[in-house]
């Protein structure tokens, strides 16, 4: 009742309005400030440079001397004040925290002009997660872009160029298109034989582990177990296992009397050999997904089904397949966005080759930006990678939307 | 009394000289400091380093030095670039011979000229060439403290037994090659005549540039990388490769299978560095004894050149001054002859300071491991590397069309053609 007559009273009351006021004022300045700050360091705005040149060298001096940034600087022309060049430094190094704050400030006087008091508690509750999120999410892909856009390198600290659409120029037009092609190749055939392993083998693991006994539960555990060893930890493991001249997969097969290959070695085999670890450790994963959805189809439609005379194949045709559709889908788009970023396995076992063999998307980005230091160019790549992985999610979200029931 | 004035004024004297001559230099350590030393020395080297560790500490009671193993010289280096990123750095830092180019232009490494001059540091000890490979701009950046360079391992007794002559030039390597390699009955290689070290460019590059090619032009902007001569080496080893005379060591676990195929007697000779040496002949034990031999030089027989691998240790620009002035006093230690001759006799590396060779310790070191001789010898022959900032990174992709060319069957003007695209563009970004 007392809500109700909350939710009656006319707003913004002149409390929420005074305050709304003072937010709007505050989110001026930090707005303002951080902005200042971000187009200081970050953007290296040229008519800005004379200033933060010097507070580059009051903090290297600073740095070298153990002690805090000292001296001051004459922000707005000779004799019409100074301002000291620690605090110029310190918006500088936090300008993004400064504008995300300026931000909050912003949005919550624009909410207390529009909305009651009460409403206001809930969205209080979810600030810190949105603050978090923008600082530690949205940001770094807003400084994705803009590094792009820069010929930044790793060796060099020092504030960046704008160097316009260079790094992309590079990436479509010159040699960085054969790299981007080649690469982007590599990691869709990577990633449609692990969803294929994911699905196929997680399908059929399942139905092979669907029984509710012991010894089938320890197997499953079993199965399962890979998932929680570090992909580092089991790729340097695997590295061994795979080893052309001393592996134990390849004396397995010399058993048989076949000669196996030199694994990640070979061109042709080395992308077969970190699947081959890939299947290891996802194939137990998506056999529990698969379990517990299995777990969750009512047993009424297999016993209508039987008493139709269906057998155990159109059972599993005409049931269990379109009622797993919603887990096969979960599968589908996690496995799929794992996939196209794999990394640390191929940096382990392979580090991209031999050759370009294994230069999977990631690992090239990685390789742009730790090996040849070209960390523009590695964000130019990062960026179109980032929109490939977006459009691709988005259809598939969007197609599944329509094929996809989750009726049970 | 006049007597004792004069006396109390030159003890005042002498006692502001000494103050004045500790204010002038701004490098001493005046307080205790521990700092942090990050390297790429494996495990077999951890005694030596311990104890040279443990030694300067003693002897240096207000600074302690915590060795840190980061891993392979690549690994040490992509930590250290986001070290430097996040401010947080070690005092120090170990880089291969191949880093400082790069770490100069960027403006990484301490400037340690002021240093030098402040402790009257002999830096000419260490040679013309040495200190051509440690600086940048002429400015000291790096101290070279282990030193190395490409050389072929061999089976000595192998060649004693089977007249067996080392190649000199390139040009010799056919008829060494046809002579060192053995094969099975079904015709599969039995023994491998030799092994190019292909995971890094580092072993080979050598049988190229002595045989004309320059993978940077002069101009700083062009290659020869597919010329003539180039297209003439990258065939002939193709040709060896193909023949089963030799094989590319690429790829995963590429230097473990290659030592351990020339321990196994799989293989007659390899190339490596002469910092192995040690390792080598541990490994092999008793069944046979290891030979270490200069590169095979030019076809022009006048070319024997090499150049410097190893280890240098900089002093990150963005650490403090008490930690810089701390690392810089283990710099010294670590360059000091004794340290360095240490190093050399615990390990294949030889000592970096001319003062050194002069010595009788030096000359028994020799006497104790006399195929050192054969790289020493030579010395004047090892020249500096590449001090392009874009060096590694084209040199790196050269590797890796080579292995296209040797594993795959990448045809090889047209291979070396793209290659040469990729090095001009590359060049024209720096």
């Amino acid at each position: 009742m007392r809500k109700q007559n909350d939710l009656a009273k006319p707003y913004p009351t002149k409390a929420a309005r005074i305050a709304a006021i003072v937010l709007f004022i505050l989110s001026a300045i930090f707005i303002a400030v951080g902005t200042y700050g971000w187009l200081m360091g970050d953007w290296n705005i040229e008519s800005l440079r004379h200033i933060s040149a010097k507070v580059y060298e009051a903090r290297r001096i600073a740095r070298s001397l153990e002690q805090p940034i000292t001296g001051t600087v004459d922000l707005f022309g000779e004799g019409r004040g100074t301002v000291p060049l620690r605090l110029l430094s310190g918006i500088m190094n936090n300008a993004i925290l400064v504008i995300i704050l300026g931000i909050t400030f912003l949005v919550n006087a624009i909410m207390l002009l529009i909305q009651p008091w009460e409403r206001m508690k809930d969205f209080f509750c979810v600030q810190p997660a949105l603050i978090f999120f923008l600082l530690f999410v949205y940001y770094p892909v807003v400084d994705l872009v803009r590094i792009s856009f820069t010929d930044m390198r790793m060796l060099v600290p020092d504030p960046q160029e704008f160097i316009g659409f260079k790094n992309y120029e590079w990436l479509f037009m010159r040699t960085g298109w054969n790299w981007f092609k080649e690469s982007l190749w590599i990691t869709a055939r990577y990633t449609f034989w692990e969803l294929f392993i994911t699905l196929v083998g997680g399908l059929l693991l399942a139905l092979l582990f669907n029984r509710m006994n012991r010894s089938f539960s320890a197997m499953r555990a079993v199965v399962f177990m890979p998932r929680y060893i570090a992909v580092s930890t089991s790729a340097v493991v695997f590295i061994w296992i795979l080893h052309g001249n001393y592996g134990i997969l390849n004396y397995a097969l010399s058993l048989f009397g076949i000669r196996g290959p030199k694994w990640l070695v070979e061109a042709n085999t080395a992308l077969m050999g970190v699947l081959i670890l890939t299947a290891w450790r996802v194939i137990g994963y998506a056999m529990m997904i698969y379990l517990s959805a299995m777990q969750g189809i009512p047993k009424d439609y297999y016993e209508a089904a039987a008493i139709d005379g269906a057998d155990g194949v159109q059972r599993f045709r005409f049931i269990t397949l379109p009622m797993l559709a919603p887990t096969t889908l979960f599968l589908f788009v996690t496995t799929f966005i794992a996939s196209m970023k794999v990394f640390q396995s191929v940096d382990v076992m392979t580090g991209g080759g031999p050759g370009t063999a294994t230069n999977v998307m990631v690992q090239w980005i990685y390789n742009l930006s730790f090996r040849d230091f070209r960390a523009a160019r590695s964000a130019a790549v990062s960026v179109i990678f980032f929109i490939i992985l977006l459009v691709c999610t988005a259809a598939t979200m969007r197609w599944s939307n329509r094929s996809v029931s989750y009726d049970s | 009394m006049k007597k004792a004035f004069s006396l109390l004024l030159a003890l005042l004297m002498a006692l502001s000289a000494v103050g004045l001559a500790a204010a002038q230099n701004p490098y001493e350590v005046t307080e205790p400091i521990t700092i942090t030393w990050w390297h790429a020395h494996e495990d077999q080297w951890h005694p030596y380093l311990q104890y040279m560790v443990e030694k300067f500490n003693e002897q240096n009671p207000l600074i302690t030095v915590e060795p840190v193993y980061i891993g392979a010289y690549a690994e040490i280096n992509t930590q250290l670039i986001a070290a430097i990123a996040s401010g947080d750095v070690p005092a120090l830092c170990t880089a291969n011979t191949s880093y400082p180019p790069s770490y100069g232009a960027a403006g990484i490494c301490e400037i340690l000229d002021p240093y030098i001059a402040a402790y009257n540091f002999p830096i000419e000890d260490f040679g013309e060439g040495l200190i051509k490979a440690t600086t940048y701009n002429g400015q000291q950046i790096v101290l070279p403290y282990l030193i190395s360079t490409q050389v072929m391992f061999y089976n000595k007794t192998a060649a004693e037994a089977e007249g067996i002559e080392m190649p000199k030039t390139f040009d010799e390597m056919d008829a060494f090659l046809e002579k060192a390699t053995l094969f099975n009955e079904d015709g599969t290689t039995k023994r491998y005549g030799t092994v190019f070290g292909g995971w890094d460019y580092w072993y080979y590059e050598m049988l190229f540039k002595n045989n004309g090619v320059k993978v940077i032009n002069d101009d700083g902007m062009t290659t020869d990388i597919n010329g003539e001569a180039s297209v003439y080496v990258t065939t002939k080893m193709k040709e060896w490769i193909d023949k089963g005379y030799a094989y590319y060591a690429y790829g995963t676990g590429a230097s473990t299978d290659m030592r351990q195929l020339f321990w196994d007697g799989g293989a007659f000779s390899v190339f490596h560095t002469s910092s192995l040496f040690d390792l080598y002949v541990t490994n092999v034990g008793d069944k046979f004894e290891v030979g270490m031999a200069w590169l095979p030089g030019g076809m022009d027989g006048e070319s024997f050149y090499s150049e410097i691998g190893g280890a240098t240790i900089l002093i990150p620009a963005v650490a403090t001054q008490k930690q810089k002035n701390a690392a810089w006093q283990f710099m010294m230690f670590m360059a000091s002859p004794e340290i360095n001759l240490y190093w050399a006799d615990k390990t294949g590396y030889f000592p970096t300071r001319q003062s050194v060779m002069e010595t009788p310790e030096y000359a028994e070191y020799l006497s104790r491991k006399p195929e050192m001789n054969n790289v020493v010898s030579m010395g004047s022959w090892i020249n500096p590397r590449h001090t392009h900032p874009a060096y590694d990174t084209i040199a790196n992709q050269w590797r890796h069309t080579l292995y296209r060319i040797f594993n795959e069957d990448a045809p090889i003007q047209a291979t070396l053609d793209e290659l040469a695209i990729f090095i001009e563009e590359t060049l024209a970004d720096y």
